[in-house]
C-alpha cells in the first residue's frame, strides 16, 4: 500500500502573534509590577525582541522535527541557521497507509501549540524565569499530543472473498 | 523604534509654583498671618528654585536614564536662566502609543512643579512638604508606565 503524504504548514505570522499575545497578556495581568519589568516581558516586533523569538521559533521547530523524523522525508542535505519572519514552516510527513488523516488537525495544533509554548518559555527565560515554567510544561503537553496523533491509525476493513 | 521629544519649560514651571503657593500662602494666612510671606514665592526667591529645578532635573534624568538618547545640560550657576529647559529625547519601543504624547508630557511637566513646590515647602511650609513629594513620586510613576507601555499585539491573517 502507498504511504500517506501528509503537507501541514504553520504560518510564521500566526506563530509570532501567539507568542506576543501570550507574553503581552501575561505582562498585563502583573497589575502591581514595575512598568519595566512588565515591558520586558512583553514581546513585540522590536529588533532585539522580534530576532530573539524567530531564534527560539527555529529551536522548537529542529526539535520538533527530530521527533518526527521518522515520518519525515527530505532530500536536501544542507541546513542553515536562519529563520525570518516572512517564512512559513513546512512539514511535509509521509505517513504509513493506515494512518488516520482525522488525527492531522490534532497534530497541525499541536505543532503550533508546542513551537510557541516553547518560545514563549524561551522568552520568559530571559525576562521573566518565574514564568517559563508552565510554557515548558505545556510544549511537553503539546509535544504528547502530535505524538499521539501520528501514532493514529485506521482499522483494517475486511474485504470479503467470494470464492 | 519611537523617538520621543519632550520639554519643559521652566518658566512655567515657576509661574506654576508661584500660583500654587500664592494660593496656600493665602489660604494660610487664616490661622499665620506671616504664612503668606513664607510660603508665597517671589521672584527673589528664584534663585533657591533654580536649585530646585536642577534637582528635578536630574531626578527625571535618573528616572528615564535607560531610555534616553539626549538630555539638555542644566548647568548649575549662581544666576538665573529661565530659558534653559529642560529637554528629554526617548528612544520608545515601536509598541508605544504615540496618543499618549501630550498626556507623558502633562505629567512629567507636573512633576517638576511638584517636584519644586515639595522642596520649597521643606523650608517654608514644612507640613505641606511631604504631600507634595507623594505627588511628584506618583507623577513620576505615571511618567514611567506610559513610557514602558506597549499596545497590544495586532494579528496579521495570513493569506492561504
Amino acid at each position: 500500500m502507498a504511504k500517506k503524504n501528509v503537507t501541514i504548514t504553520l504560518y510564521m505570522s500566526e506563530l509570532i502573534y501567539d507568542v506576543q499575545n501570550k507574553t503581552y497578556l501575561k505582562g498585563r495581568s502583573k497589575t502591581d509590577a514595575d512598568p519595566a519589568l512588565v515591558a520586558q516581558m512583553q514581546a513585540n516586533d522590536d529588533d532585539e525582541n522580534i530576532n530573539q523569538v524567530l531564534r527560539s521559533i527555529g529551536e522548537a521547530f529542529g526539535t520538533l522535527k527530530n521527533k518526527l523524523s521518522e515520518h519525515i522525508e527530505e532530500s536536501g542535505t544542507t541546513g542553515n541557521n536562519v529563520m525570518q519572519a516572512n517564512q512559513n514552516i513546512t512539514v511535509a510527513l509521509k505517513m504509513p497507509s493506515n494512518f488516520n488523516q482525522a488525527a492531522i488537525d490534532v497534530i497541525s495544533s499541536g505543532m503550533h501549540r508546542y513551537i510557541v509554548n516553547a518560545a514563549t518559555a524561551d522568552w520568559f527565560n530571559l525576562t521573566s524565569p518565574n514564568d517559563a515554567k508552565p510554557h515548558v510544561d505545556l510544549a511537553n503537553a503539546s509535544m504528547s499530543d502530535v505524538l499521539d496523533g501520528i501514532n493514529k491509525r485506521v482499522r483494517p476493513t475486511r474485504t470479503e472473498v467470494t470464492p | 523604534m519611537i523617538d520621543v521629544t519632550l520639554t519643559i519649560e521652566k518658566k512655567l514651571v515657576y509661574e506654576e509654583v508661584a500660583k500654587t503657593t500664592n494660593f496656600t500662602g493665602r489660604k494660610e494666612a487664616d490661622a499665620d498671618e506671616k504664612a503668606f510671606d513664607r510660603i508665597a514665592t517671589t521672584d527673589a526667591d528664584m534663585l533657591m528654585l533654580e536649585r530646585f529645578w536642577n534637582e528635578c532635573c536630574n531626578e527625571a534624568t535618573d528616572r528615564l536614564k535607560d531610555l534616553i538618547t539626549h538630555v539638555s545640560e542644566q548647568p548649575i550657576s549662581n544666576g538665573l536662566n529661565l530659558d534653559a529647559n529642560y529637554e528629554v529625547s526617548l528612544s520608545l519601543s515601536g509598541s508605544y502609543d504615540t496618543s499618549l504624547n501630550d498626556s507623558l508630557k502633562g505629567n512629567l511637566f507636573s512633576f517638576f512643579v511638584a517636584g519644586v513646590i515639595c522642596k520649597w515647602y521643606r523650608f517654608a511650609n514644612k507640613q505641606g512638604a511631604e504631600d507634595y513629594a507623594n505627588e511628584a513620586n506618583m507623577l513620576m510613576d505615571s511618567v514611567m508606565s506610559k513610557v514602558y507601555y506597549r499596545k497590544k499585539p495586532k494579528r496579521v491573517i495570513p493569506q492561504q
